[in-house]
Formats: structure tokens, C-alpha cells, sequence
């Protein structure tokens, strides 16, 4: 793409003005959006993180998660997640019980017993009947407060 | 009533050529405006290019759910779970009914290409004499898992399962970002949808 000076000199001065090629220039503009239209991702898609809460003797063996099943043990809440709502309870005693889509106000409302909050590990463990989606949103509500250390499991 | 012909309208930019009753396929085109058209084109588009390019191939009627609280998704070996079947890295594992079915909890296909992989980067960390930091190991225990909304949890929860099994513990769920108010208006049309499926007891 050629850029040309537009003159001489102007009173003296150097000129700064350049004449553009358009042709090339254009030329140059449709390769760019041809190559961006080809390669464009319209869907963004983003994650959430969360840890497997497998059990049983696979998980022993296995020295990779091994630390994994440990950590499981002192988890500071367990949140149950059934299709009729969720159940928040702590070693076993239960702190509330609320609809899925109050999911976000019940963890606001609870947060403050937890100690350390950020740290606090919560096992997530939902019945089988329950879709994906009500898990996800689930998750998403304890993202929302600042609990994202979140294990997955089924109901043992 | 009448229907009235409106005159003929003639592009300005048009212009025509000689009186032989031709019309002219020629037009003029306002190259400043074309190339400001041209210039936000390539703007638009260079901000919503993604160098990592498309992490997860999802097919067609895929339903990904949608979340407020979400990071960005990176590179790693990719379970896409969808409501005909398991894909691992675009090659199918599974049906999805079958594994549904499934008394058992483990998916062999899925756990046989899973402990594959894994020892196959093992292997190659080995030969290449490679000591791995704890987050290069942490790193190799990423997986994308990347389930329909529409999906009981029993079936995913037999892929994370799996998955953990053959070593990769370490989920990236994927969803789609949204807002808040949009979340909550679609899981209102997604119950109604859940209702109409009989199968489905009424939520």
C-alpha cells in the first residue's frame, strides 16, 4: 500500500499530509473483516470452577486426588439441593431451608456464621432428579458471596 | 380503492448514461462512507475476536446454562455432555439415555479415554525428563465439562464422577454469561417447558 507525500515543500516546511491509496486500502479493510468474520466466536462462553467430591476405593488409590477425598471431611457446610428447594446445614444441623431461586439471599442471610468465609469449603450435593441448571444456579449463588471453594456431590 | 404508482425514484448516485433508454448498472459510491462503514466493521470485529478461538464445539439445540459469577474459560481436555451424548475432545464416548440408565456410576468409555490421556502426557513428561511445579500438576487435573441445562444432575454427576475417577478432578463448568434478571426470567420458561414434558413431575 503506497503512501504518498501530498507536495512539496510549504513555505518552507516540511508537508505532513499523505495521499492514501484507497484501492489498496480497501483492498486491505475487506481481507480484515473476511478474516475476522471467519474466525469470530460469537458465543462467549465462560466457567465455573468446582472440585469432584468422589469417594470409595478408586479415589484412594488414585494419588492425584487423593487430597481431594481428604479435604472432604472438614467441609464447613453441606448445602443439599433437592427439587423442592435447598437445605443448609452445618455438621449436620441444619441452619435453614429455602426455595432455589432465594438461593442468593439465604447464603447473603448465612454468610456471616461462617468464620472464615472466603476459605470455607462447601460441598454442593444434589438429588438426582434435580436438572443441571438448578445446580448451576446454585453454584452461581454461592459465587455471588464469595464461597467459590465448592465440591460437587450426589447425596451418599 | 385505487392503487397509486409512485413516481420513479432515482438514486442520485445513479447516474445515467446518454439517453439510449438503457439503464446504467453503474453506480457511484461514497468512498468516505464506505470506508468509515468498513473502518467500525473491523473494530467491531477485532473486539470481539477471541485469540484462544472456540474452546468447546457445542452442537446445534445445545442449551448451555447461565450464570452471573463466571471467569474465563481456558484450554483444557473437553466433555461436552449433551441430551444424545458424551463427547470427549469431539469424538463420542456415550449415549446420553444409556448412561442415564446405567445402574453403574462409571462410564467406561469415558473413564478408558480419560486414564488414556492422562498416562499418555505422563509418559511424554517422563521422556522428556519434565519435573512439574504443584501448579503445572494442578493444571493437568483441569477439565472442561460442559453439560445441558436440561439434563437430570444423576447423568452429569456419573461424568464428574468419572472423570475424577480417571484423575481430573478439577472442574471448569461451562455456562454462558448472563445477568441476573435474564437468569431468572429463563429458568420461569424453562419450568413451564419441564412441566409440559411428561416424564417430568411438575416443578
Amino acid at each position: 500500500m503506497g503512501v504518498m507525500g501530498a507536495g512539496g515543500k510549504n513555505n518552507g516546511r516540511r508537508e505532513v499530509d499523505a495521499e492514501l491509496n484507497l484501492i489498496p486500502f480497501i483492498d486491505l479493510l475487506s481481507s480484515l473483516i473476511l478474516f475476522l468474520l471467519i474466525t469470530v466466536v460469537w458465543v462467549q462462553i465462560s466457567q465455573m470452577a468446582a472440585f469432584s467430591q468422589a469417594g470409595g476405593e478408586t479415589m484412594v488409590t488414585h494419588s492425584d486426588v487423593s487430597s481431594i477425598r481428604q479435604e472432604r471431611e472438614d467441609r464447613d457446610w453441606d448445602v443439599l439441593l433437592t427439587r423442592e428447594g435447598i437445605e443448609v446445614k452445618d455438621d449436620g444441623k441444619v441452619l435453614g431451608k429455602y426455595n432455589i431461586v432465594d438461593s442468593k439471599l439465604a447464603f447473603t442471610e448465612l454468610k456471616p456464621k461462617l468464620a472464615n468465609p472466603p476459605e470455607s469449603k462447601i460441598s454442593l450435593r444434589a438429588a438426582n432428579d434435580v436438572v443441571w441448571d438448578d445446580v448451576m444456579f446454585v453454584l452461581d449463588a454461592l459465587y455471588s458471596v464469595d464461597l467459590k471453594n465448592v465440591q460437587i456431590a450426589g447425596f451418599d | 380503492m385505487t392503487i397509486v404508482v409512485s413516481a420513479r425514484r432515482i438514486n442520485p448516485t445513479i447516474r445515467r448514461r446518454g439517453g439510449a433508454g438503457k439503464k446504467n448498472v453503474y453506480a457511484a459510491l461514497f468512498l468516505t462512507s464506505m470506508v468509515d462503514m468498513f473502518a467500525i466493521m473491523v473494530i467491531f470485529l477485532l473486539n470481539s475476536f477471541s485469540p484462544e478461538g472456540e474452546i468447546i464445539v457445542l452442537t446445534k439445540g445445545f442449551e448451555l446454562p447461565a450464570a452471573v459469577n463466571t471467569g474465563q474459560l481456558s484450554i483444557a481436555p473437553s466433555i461436552v455432555v449433551g441430551l444424545e451424548e458424551i463427547t470427549f475432545d469431539g469424538e463420542v464416548v456415550a449415549k446420553t439415555p444409556e448412561v442415564a440408565a446405567a445402574a453403574d456410576w462409571n462410564i467406561p468409555g469415558l473413564q478408558q479415554i480419560l486414564t488414556d490421556r492422562k498416562a499418555k502426557m505422563e509418559e511424554e513428561m517422563k521422556t522428556e525428563g519434565l519435573e512439574l511445579t504443584e501448579e503445572q500438576m494442578k493444571e493437568l487435573r483441569k477439565i472442561n465439562v460442559s453439560a445441558d441445562k436440561r439434563l437430570p444432575f444423576e447423568t452429569v454427576k456419573k461424568v464428574i464422577y468419572t472423570s475424577g475417577f480417571a484423575g481430573y478432578p478439577d472442574f471448569r463448568l461451562a455456562v454462558v454469561k448472563s445477568s441476573e434478571e435474564r437468569i431468572l426470567k429463563d429458568r420461569e420458561k424453562m419450568q413451564q417447558q419441564l412441566q409440559q414434558i411428561p416424564s417430568q413431575p411438575p416443578r
